[in-house]
């Protein structure tokens, strides 16, 4: 069931939960939404046309599966150790853009509230790693996630993630460049879907959501360890750690923030 | 604070004044809104996918600058005298589209609202020309602003600008093909920083023109020689370097609404 509420003088609709919102309007919205019924791509690489891919498995490794109504989006590997794709919210293969922040300068309040939702499943839960969050310009690239998919490279970043030791477990996940990385395992990957969501509330903390309900686990923008006053973009990724082909599909995503 | 209103019978979500129109929802509404949280871009040549891009600056001359959240998108030409680029909404190096026009034949009253807004920010002002606007379909070609002065070609535009000779003042402009070109001189000053231009026809003969959200005085009248009335446009975005500095043109947001 749809609702409403005010956030900034701008109107933002939500469901299930009131960080969860669907959409918003007002001249303080910045919003990213795609159920993926489609996808724009490249007439001659068949990469996305407004992301930033960086893929060692060749063509097609973005799709739009068949038989699946509701819009997804498939992101697979190749069937090498150590394979990735990834992709990240900005324009083909230009460097992407920063258009999201969570806190002001040392992660203090900005006023600005952010809500990041996805849909997704990870296909397989053997040795493999999966980020879905967002990360700081540039991360669309080789080794984001380290060989054996056992890590997240040293990014600013904030999202869900699996890593190889534990690819039953999906974790939520943030880390400033230099800092150590924060991890806690929140649901179990059981090839399925969920639903993992944040909400910076305009002060100093992030709240994440698992399937519609709150984590215990929240984040203090003005901790050393967090992103905060980072630009970052949305990114998506899949690493193999081992020979075997990888897959993360995405029903939706959903970035909104409140100026 | 976001309001609402209707608008021939669709939903139009306004903020700051009645004419700023944010977003809008009914069944005869036409309507392009981009925040630049991301652009298409072809895979190759790096150009946009979904505008008509002309440039003399080779790749790049379009990009999602670094550390500049709300989404922003570059335009830049080339640090030689005279470079140039363009965009058009429409489709690749394809001819554009129009999707918008204003009033009816001889720019009578055609009922049908439009409103023009963009937040843009010129980088510099020394010696170039920028636009921003609507402009008749396939305007985004060489010498669009012509070489020397910046002078807008001969076309149907509406929108504002700068010229070479007062680089530091933004215009506000209009002219029908062939016709004389009509100009507000220096309706803010141009020093590099964000301003936000808009525009709206209100279905009868008057477009109301406000420059960061203040009215200005001098309307234009759609029934006059002069308006680019009964011509179809679509949103134009310019700059072109006249001194040889590399020049580049920012821009934060555009939304174009028609209601008809």
């Amino acid at each position: 069931m749809l609702h409403s509420r005010w956030i900034n003088g701008n109107l933002a609709y939500w469901e299930t939960h009131q960080c969860r919102i669907v959409d918003a309007v007002g001249a303080g919205v910045v919003k990213y939404l795609n159920d993926f019924v489609s996808l724009s791509l490249d007439n001659t690489t068949r990469n996305p046309m407004d992301w930033t891919v960086f893929t060692d498995s060749g063509a097609d490794t973005i799709t739009l599966p068949i038989s699946l109504p509701g819009g997804v989006m498939e992101l697979a590997t190749d069937a090498g150790d150590n394979n990735e794709v990834y992709m990240q919210l900005g324009g083909g293969t230009s460097l992407t853009n920063e258009p999201f922040v969570i806190g002001g300068a040392g992660g203090i309040a900005n006023a600005s509230p952010l809500y990041f939702g996805a849909r997704v499943k990870g296909l397989e839960h053997a040795d493999e790693s999966y980020f879905v969050g967002m990360a700081e310009r540039g991360s669309a690239a080789n080794g984001f996630i380290a060989d054996g998919a056992a890590s997240i490279v040293n990014k600013d970043f904030i999202g869900f993630s699996t890593v190889s030791g534990t690819p039953d477990a999906w974790d939520v996940t943030w880390k400033i460049t230099g800092g150590a990385v924060q991890a806690t395992a929140v649901a179990v990957n059981a090839a399925d879907w969920h639903t993992f969501e944040f909400w910076y509330d305009g002060v100093t903390t992030v709240s994440f959501w698992i399937d519609g309900v709150q984590s215990a686990t929240t984040a203090t923008t003005t901790a050393a360890t967090f992103p905060g006053a980072e630009e970052m973009a949305p990114i998506i990724g899949v690493k193999t750690g081992e020979a075997v082909l990888k897959r993360l599909q995405v029903d939706w995503l959903r970035v909104v923030q409140f100026s | 604070m976001l309001h609402s209103r209707y608008i021939n019978g669709a939903l139009a979500f306004w903020d700051t004044h009645q004419c700023r129109i944010i977003d809008a929802v009914g069944g005869n509404v036409t309507k392009y809104v981009n925040h630049f949280t991301h652009m298409p871009l072809d895979d190759t040549t790096r150009n946009p996918a979904e505008w008509s891009w002309v440039s003399d600056t080779a790749t790049d001359a379009i990009t999602l600058p670094a550390s500049l959240t709300g989404g922003v998108m570059n335009m830049a030409t080339g640090a030689v005298a005279q470079n140039e680029t363009y965009l058009q909404l429409g489709g690749a190096a394809c001819a554009t589209n129009a999707p918008w026009i204003i009033s009816g034949a001889a720019g009578v009253a055609n009922t049908y609202p439009v409103y023009f807004g963009i937040r843009c920010k010129a980088l510099q002002h020394a010696s170039e020309a920028y636009f921003v606007g609507l402009a008749g379909e396939g305007a985004a070609a060489a010498d669009f602003l012509t070489d020397a002065t910046g002078a807008i070609a001969d076309d149907d535009f509406v929108g504002f600008n700068t010229l070479q000779a007062t680089p530091d003042a933004w215009n506000i402009t209009w002219k029908h093909t062939g016709g004389a070109v009509q100009a507000v001189t220096a309706v803010a000053v141009n020093a590099a920083d964000w301003h936000v231009f808009e525009f709206y026809y209100d279905g009868g003969t008057t477009v109301t023109f406000f420059v960061d959200g203040v009215a200005n005085a001098t309307t234009a009248t759609t029934s006059a020689a002069t308006f680019p009335h009964d011509a179809e446009m679509s949103p134009m975005l310019a700059v072109k370097t006249v001194g040889g500095a590399a020049s580049s043109l920012q821009v934060d947001w555009l939304r174009v609404f028609q209601f008809n």
